[in-house]
């Protein structure tokens, strides 16, 4: 009859050690691609909040000057889109925020445009007389950490009717008398999530949206010139 | 002790090493050499890490799944937002361009690639489709629809809205013409190609409503042309070309029906004097009619066709109520009376299918005679009185008598004939032809026929 100590002592010593390291080194193993797979996951989580983020402060603008381009149409045969506006600044009339009167329309003249990555909106009230002039009122920050989907393009693309076809104005620094014929706006943008600690252009959200500027659909005629708010 | 644990040898361990418990591992471990237990722990700390990574897989899976999803919600929402842009984008466009307006595009946001489908169509305003069937009004608006797809996306994302067309955006001096094809049973019937030439061109099919509107023409007067694969219209043909006009301001509704074409063989029969049976017969035309086909029939052959067995009809448009088939070159060859039925058969075309219906001819129970004795080989010419070939003359068909003196085949079309019979014969060294001749032949007698005899004596032609 054997007893543990006769056998154990002797026999299993080195056995034991080098199971334990093997069984260690699998454990690391395992455990080092258990870590990365939560890193990754944790990374990964990261970007779509950061995504999420990005593209709710993004679509939130977007939505607000679509909105107020929509409502740029305060009276018939009026060109909303001012000859100033050019690719990264958009400078339009249309009806201020609570008006209700729609017989006498006074709208205000916005500027909105696209400064060091930050976007913002200069607010002009109309000074009385009977030409159109501006005073300035107010300016507000609308977001920061955005810029045009890439590098070559710009926030603001305006579009006109030649020859009976919806076709994009030239890029030019300002629209000048274009803007009289502009009857639709594009505005494009990509935002970075503000408040990432670290910076991953992976997390950047574009938005895009249209907004034209019709009444009605145009005339028939390939002809006649289909002009703004008509 | 070997009691209790000891009874777990390695021979035991071997032949439960499936399960694996750690218990009898250690136990081992206290018996028995060394050798034979390093093996087993290796081989069981890896089967855990095999059984871990399994599970690790699997939250992986489910955690990349997670992932997808997101990244599908965010695709979708940014389609949506692109197929809102071409919304407004098509908003901007003449309503002449937005009719019928197929257009793909392909928008790249965030790296992802989007195919955009533009389509605008006319619709109505009581049914909100597309529509061909409504009154003569112009269509009422027109429906813009953008559908976005994106290979990482399931489904695409479809936004719709309409244009109503306002005062100045239609042009006044163009109209509408509205194409509706239905087959046989008045279902909408889709893929019915529509051309036109004229003032302008159009091309196109139906859609699945079996509608193809085609808006803003300008007015004037055009050639269209349809078909529908192999169907047949209601004539018969696969093709046709007709002309049409197009009023300014206003819509004209054109109907078309197409369907697989069926066909009608008949056999035909006739019956003389006493004979105990019907005997079969021949027929060189026949006319096929429906009150569909808003025109006199279909005649297939013509009197002057060999006689045969049958005559095919083929290329008959399936129509939900029978055919009527009779035997003849015109419609007064239709046995209309009651007692004439069975002269006449009422038949259902289907698709593809061949109807074979029974057909019985009244007979010309003729006898012709010369001298009181039966003439064999007499011509005999009969002309049908009421019925007119195309160029105006009567029509005639050409008999021979048999050894009794009897036609060799007595059944012919309903109807009122002039029957001529003619003779050669040798008198002396010469050659002499007399004639028999009898008009207002009514053959219409379906069970024992119309007896006639005829003396060959007149000398004077018929």
């Amino acid at each position: 009859m054997l007893t543990k100590l006769d056998v154990d002592a002797s026999d299993e010593r080195g056995t034991t050690l080098v199971e334990l390291m093997v069984g260690l080194a699998v454990g690391m193993v395992v455990l080092a691609a258990l870590t990365m797979v939560i890193i990754a996951t944790l990374h990964g989580s990261a970007r779509v909040s950061a995504r999420v983020e990005a593209t709710q402060r993004a679509r939130v603008v977007l939505a607000r000057i679509i909105e107020e381009l929509h409502s740029a149409c305060v009276a018939p045969k009026v060109a909303p889109i001012l000859a100033e506006s050019s690719g990264n600044s958009l400078s339009f009339t249309h009806a201020a925020p609570g008006e209700s009167s729609a017989v006498a329309p006074s709208p205000i003249k916005s500027v909105i445009s696209l400064e060091d990555g930050e976007l913002s909106q200069a607010d002009y009230l109309p000074a009385p007389g009977d030409t159109p002039s501006w005073t300035y009122s107010s300016t507000r920050q609308l977001i920061t950490d955005v810029g045009p989907i890439s590098p070559s393009d710009s926030i603001f693309t305006y579009y006109r009717s030649l020859n009976g076809t919806v076709t994009e104005a030239p890029p030019a620094t300002q629209l000048d008398e274009m803007a009289a014929e502009t009857i639709q706006v594009r505005v494009a943008l990509t935002a970075s999530p503000a408040g990432t600690p670290v910076a991953d252009a992976g997390a950047d959200a574009s938005v895009q949206d249209s907004a034209a500027l019709r009444l009605t659909p145009p005339s028939f005629s390939e002809q006649a010139v289909s002009l703004p708010c008509q | 002790m070997p009691g209790g644990i000891g009874v777990c040898g390695p021979a035991a361990v071997k032949a439960r090493a499936g399960s694996f418990r750690w218990v009898w591992v250690l136990s081992d471990r206290a018996q028995s050499p060394p050798a034979a237990e390093q093996g087993f722990v290796l081989i069981e700390v890896l089967v855990s890490a095999v059984i871990l990574a399994l599970v690790a897989a699997g939250v992986l899976t489910l955690l990349s799944a997670t992932t997808r999803s997101a990244a599908s919600e965010r695709v979708h929402s940014q389609a949506y937002g692109v197929a809102q842009e071409d919304q407004a984008r098509m908003r901007s466009m003449r309503i002449s361009s937005l009719n019928r307006l197929e257009e793909a595009n392909e928008v790249t946001l965030d790296g992802s690639k989007f195919t955009v489908e533009s389509t605008g169509v006319f619709v109505d305003n009581a049914t909100g489709d597309e529509s061909c069937t409504e009154g003569s009004s112009p269509a009422d608006y027109v429906r813009i629809t953008s559908t976005v797809r994106s290979a990482q996306m399931v489904n695409p994302v479809v936004v719709q809205s309409a244009v109503a067309p306002s005062t100045g955006s239609l042009d006044p001096s163009h109209g509408t013409l509205s194409f509706s094809a239905t087959n046989a049973a008045g279902d909408p019937l889709s893929g019915v190609s529509i051309s036109g030439t004229g003032v302008a061109g159009f091309n196109g099919q139906t859609d699945s409503t079996g509608c193809a509107n085609f808006a803003d023409l300008p007015a004037g007067n055009y050639t269209m042309t349809t078909s529908a694969g192999g169907m047949v219209n209601m004539l018969g043909e696969t093709s046709t070309s007709k002309p049409i006009g197009v009023s300014a301001a206003g819509t004209q509704t054109v109907g078309l029906r197409y369907d697989v074409p069926g066909n009608i063989e008949p056999r035909f029969q006739y019956r003389v004097g006493s004979t105990p049976t019907m005997l079969p017969a021949t027929a060189d035309s026949i006319l096929v009619y429906n009150a569909e086909m808003g025109t006199l029939g279909r005649a297939y052959w013509t009197a002057g066709h060999t006689r045969q067995a049958t005559v095919p009809a083929t290329g008959l448009f399936p129509f939900i109520h029978a055919d009527t088939v009779y035997a003849g070159a015109c419609e007064k060859n239709n046995p209309v009376p009651a007692e004439g039925a069975p002269a006449r058969a009422s038949v259902l075309v289907t698709p593809n299918g061949t109807a074979t219906p029974l057909i019985t001819l009244p007979a010309l129970n003729l006898t012709v005679k010369r001298n009181s004795s039966v003439v064999s080989g007499a011509t005999v010419k009969i002309t049908d009185e009421e019925c007119k070939e195309p160029n105006g003359s009567l029509v005639k068909r050409i008999y021979t008598t048999e050894a009794g003196g009897h036609l060799t085949e007595p059944g012919m079309p309903w109807g009122i004939y002039s029957v001529c019979a003619s003779g050669t014969f040798k008198e002396g060294s010469n050659n002499v032809t007399r004639y028999a001749s009898k008009t207002k032949v009514s053959v219409k007698n379906l069970t024992s026929g119309t007896p006639l005899e005829l003396e060959l004596s007149s000398t004077s032609s018929c």
